[in-house]
């Protein structure tokens, strides 16, 4: 712990944290890329120092993610396309800090919710993730698309669509059973499958692109909402008052990405649609709800941050990773002659403190201050032409899906994304549900299919289990509620329909 | 658009063939040692729901007959704003090859200088704006984040 509280123990941190709000902060650049980059500079670190700076890498990227929603509608990480269009409209609304200040405020409450269920249930939340099979993760799956499908606040028949769109997009390149190559178009470059961030970029950045060169509406400044008050006030002080007003929101959003990040494979990504989803569910029930969109935000950036903490429970406790970050994180346990597991606590104790004090810094001490810093330069970007800026977008588009893999074929398809895109917004098709379909559709196909093969294509089997059956029943509540709310909101938009030519 | 009932007629026809093609397509795929199915199963069944789903929102668009003839009578093509799209597109398609012969700087240089072109900015203020871009990106992404372009 003492290593962690040395000059090089905070360098690494602070140094961390800036890394990961570059990082998050560009499209295409994900929390577990700059982690992956981190690596060979990791490998020269005592891993006292080198965890703790991944910790904080991992933590204010994923916060991060949401400085390109709110500049430009681009989503930095998938965790942040789940509430995308509800952040932007905030900027908008209320203006930069104020849209980026609930994301960091959200981030760090749901980091320290994540973090305090680490320290002290990480042995006990890890047995219980032991617990899920194939068949729970396919029902996680299926209650995490059909959230998906009633979140959307336009048509449900649309938001359909675009699902089966992004889980078709998922079967591109090798399948799961049979090692097959599907609709690869005998391409090399299309066997590892069509690229989720790759497609996210041109789905959300370069179709806004497209979208402002067909309307040519755009050689007028956007409308910033003027600041009303000091800067802190709108970044610090009006998301802490919204936090308060929300707090069992931010819980039980913080207690979702906890139990969806400690399960092996999920992670921030499906914590943050799973927890916004709800929430916009949750809104359109209530007649009252004065400010929708701040909620959804709320509840999905407290989601993921807690996700990124918890993700560590069985990589710690079993080693298992709970995400991609978490898998490099075993990596370089490996690389220093760390067995993770149980015996980690007893055997490496100085080792999990500092991990543990690594977490309660970055997101009590480094979130709010890069959060405050990006908040600050994002405030004045919003402020150029945005003819100038759709033009940087789309330089950043291309070098981001570029830079990904370093493969020009991947720039063609988010160009391509961008243009499908453009094409799905003129039919009003939403965005969003296409990368939930791409993020999901793998863990439905391989968890499907390796049930299937397990019970010998006994189908009952998939309503066997305990935990199975509950996830099962939420799902089916899911749809009850969610076609309760859209029929109600049909028949309250009939009625003003009906109300309008008599005034 | 502003026209529902001819975008989903369009968009209804066009979900529903894209759903027929991968069906067919998914025909050819192996099938599991014991007969099950093996890869063709999963987007098969997506195929099914697609051109169910594209039946569904073709017939929203046939729903009001009037109005979406109504609809046909007054579009006229934008092709102008399609022709601008098309132009971003192409230079977006064409930076790989740009960036394989000529590398990165001078191909992501075109490419904003031709996307602010078409957003109707001062030539001047796109020159200058492209030049700090592009070599803000560039920096950013080789010196500062130690990504190679």
């Amino acid at each position: 712990m003492n290593e962690l509280f040395s000059w090089q123990g905070l360098m690494a941190l602070i140094g961390g944290g800036l890394y990961g709000a570059i990082f998050g902060s560009v499209p295409g650049l994900t929390a577990t890329l700059a982690v992956a980059l981190f690596i060979p500079i990791a490998f020269f670190l005592d891993p006292v120092l080198a965890l703790p700076a991944i910790i904080a890498i991992t933590a204010v990227a994923i916060y991060a993610g949401d400085v390109g929603s709110v500049v430009a509608k681009i989503p930095g990480t998938p965790a942040s396309a789940a509430y995308v269009e509800e952040l932007y409209e905030i900027a908008r609304r209320r203006g930069a800090k104020y849209a980026l200040g609930i994301s960091a405020m959200g981030s760090m409450v749901g980091g320290l919710i994540g973090t305090v269920l680490l320290i002290f249930a990480a042995t006990t939340l890890a047995t219980v993730a032991k617990n899920f099979s194939s068949f729970e993760y396919f029902w996680i799956a299926i209650l995490g698309l059909t959230a998906g499908v009633f979140a959307s606040s336009g048509s449900s028949l649309k938001a359909l669509v675009s699902l089966l769109i992004g889980v078709m997009f998922s079967t591109v390149g090798i399948d799961p059973t049979l090692g097959y190559a599907r609709f690869d178009f005998g391409s090399p470059n299309m066997l590892g499958g069509l690229n989720f961030i790759v497609a996210m970029i041109g789905l959300f950045g370069f179709s806004e692109v497209l979208q402002n060169v067909f309307a040519r509406s755009t050689v007028e400044r956007r409308q910033v909402p003027p600041t009303a008050g000091s800067k802190v006030l709108a970044f610090f002080w009006e998301p802490i008052l919204l936090m308060l007003h929300n707090k069992l929101l931010v819980l039980r959003s913080s207690l979702i990405g906890t139990f969806v990040g400690f399960l092996p494979g999920a992670g921030a990504d499906i914590a943050a649609w799973v927890a916004s989803s709800l929430q916009k569910l949750a809104g359109r029930r209530g007649a009252q709800d004065e400010e929708p969109e701040d909620r959804v935000v709320l509840a999905g950036t407290s989601s993921n941050n807690a996700a990124v903490a918890s993700a560590w429970i069985p990589a710690l406790s079993l080693g298992l990773p709970g995400d991609t970050t978490t898998a490099i994180v075993l990596g370089v346990f490996v690389m220093k002659g760390i067995t993770p597991g149980p015996l980690l606590f007893e055997q490496q104790p100085g080792l999990v403190m500092a991990l543990f004090g690594a977490f309660l810094v970055a997101n009590v001490v480094l979130l709010p201050i890069f959060g405050f810093l990006t908040a600050y330069i994002a405030a004045y970007v919003v402020r150029i032409p945005v003819n100038l800026l759709l033009g940087v977008i789309a330089g950043i588009c291309i070098v981001g899906a570029y830079a990904i893999n370093n493969n020009p074929f991947d720039v063609a398809v988010m160009v391509l994304m961008g243009l499908f895109a453009f094409l799905l917004r003129m039919g009003d098709f939403p965005l969003a549900q296409v990368v939930l379909g791409m993020v999901l559709g793998p863990i439905l196909e391989q968890s499907f299919m390796v049930s299937a093969i397990k019970s010998r294509w006994n189908l009952v089997a998939f309503f066997d289990r305990p935990i199975a059956i509950g996830l099962m029943l939420a799902t089916v509540l899911l749809v009850i509620v969610g076609l309760r709310i859209k029929a109600r909101a049909a028949s309250a938009e009939r009625a003003a329909r009906l109300e309008q030519p008599q005034d | 658009m502003g026209r529902p009932r001819m975008t989903n007629l369009l968009f209804g026809v066009a979900f529903a063939l894209v759903g027929v093609w991968v069906w067919f397509e998914t025909r050819g795929f192996p099938t599991l040692r014991d007969g099950h199915p093996g890869p063709a199963l999963f987007p098969g069944l997506l195929a099914i729901a697609l051109t169910a789903c594209g039946v569904a929102v073709l017939l929203h668009g046939l729903l009001q007959p009037a109005r979406l003839a109504a609809e046909f009578r007054s579009f006229s093509l934008p092709g102008h704003a399609l022709l601008r799209v098309a132009l971003v597109v192409l230079l977006g398609l064409l930076y790989p090859l740009f960036h394989r012969q000529i590398g990165f700087v001078p191909s992501s240089a075109a490419l904003i200088f031709g996307v602010i072109i078409l957003l109707r900015a001062k030539w001047w203020l796109a020159a200058i704006v492209t030049v700090a871009s592009t070599w803000g990106i560039y920096l950013a992404f080789t010196r500062l984040l130690g990504v190679p372009l």
